[in-house]
């Protein structure tokens, strides 16, 4: 099931257009995948690998629409689009409320690998962390 | 205004236990710096968060374009907080002082179960960009912010007294 998570936007993501800059997005989609790790209260596997250590590979961001800053929250539905030996895809369609119609800004997809820290090496993904992953999406309407 | 009305501006202003503001911040994992612990920089981000909602709220003329700019800021930072256990924090906001054209707020940085992190104490001034120079506050901005003042103004505080 793809997950929901509702990001504040802060003043300071703002840039001189009056709209949230465009690499402000990055660290959305970084606190979407945080949250999403920490949202399984009966299994711990997707904290204990952001303690261990997962690193980015590769970003792909449309910006659909522009997001002015504002008091409501960003909302944020990301889903394990795809699981390899030592990589994962994270996808997510990032909506702003703020109007009387919820507005698609963004859609995004982030590839991601684990890492040994202590040897600084990548490493496979095991059994158990396949599996975590895969209770996140994909999204219904994932296009 | 009826004409016969006392000066808005005493000498002594009977201001009431105020009201506060009270801002809940969401807590970045990128907030959070290779101490692990949330960095020094963050709450000052934390406190114009703040700031920018609760003044967002205040009463404006129409025709007036002053907007708040920031003049002075001291902070202390008491408690380290690690990210990981606190997913949350709240900015407790009061009126110190209103001068002139000028204000002096508290901004107190605590855990949601109270506990005092950090401390902000900030002068903030009504401001036009476009002149580039201060502009008094109008006695509605006056009253709308002496509801958050905590205390009476001190007499001996230069902001407070209206000559800044």
């Amino acid at each position: 099931m793809a997950y929901t998570t509702l990001v504040p936007l802060r003043w300071g993501d703002m840039d001189a257009y009056g709209h949230i800059n465009n690499a402000v997005f990055i660290s959305y989609l970084e606190q979407a995948r945080v949250n999403a790790f920490h949202s399984t209260p009966d299994d711990s596997s997707g904290a204990d690998l952001l303690n261990e250590g997962v690193v980015v590979v590769e970003h792909t961001i449309r910006y659909r629409r522009q997001l002015p800053y504002s008091n409501v929250p960003l909302r944020v539905v990301c889903w394990t689009d795809q699981i390899k030996s030592a990589t994962y895809t994270t996808a997510y369609r990032l909506w702003n409320d703020a109007g009387a119609e919820p507005e698609l800004v963004a859609t995004a997809k982030t590839l991601l690998a684990p890492v040994n820290f202590a040897t600084g090496r990548p490493r496979r993904l095991t059994a158990q962390e396949r599996t975590f992953l895969a209770r996140f999406g994909p999204e219904e309407s994932a296009d | 205004m009826m004409q016969d009305e006392p000066s808005a501006v005493s000498q002594e202003r009977d201001v009431p236990v105020g009201e506060t503001y009270v801002y809940e911040v969401q807590l970045r994992w990128s907030d959070e710096d290779r101490m692990g612990h949330l960095n020094n920089t963050r709450y000052l981000t934390f406190a114009e968060d703040a700031r920018t909602r609760w003044f967002a709220m205040a009463p404006r003329d129409e025709g007036d374009q002053a907007g708040f700019i920031l003049a002075r800021m001291e902070v202390d930072y008491l408690q380290q907080v690690r990210t990981a256990d606190n997913d949350w924090l709240k900015v407790v906001n009061t009126v110190l002082g209103v001068g002139r054209s000028s204000l002096r707020i508290q901004q107190e940085i605590q855990r949601m179960d109270g506990e005092v992190v950090n401390r902000v104490i900030a002068t903030q001034v009504h401001f036009d960009y476009d002149r580039d120079s201060s502009v008094p506050w109008t006695d509605t901005q006056r009253a709308w912010l002496e509801r958050f003042a905590t205390v009476k103004p001190d007499a001996t505080d230069p902001v407070a007294a209206g000559t800044t």
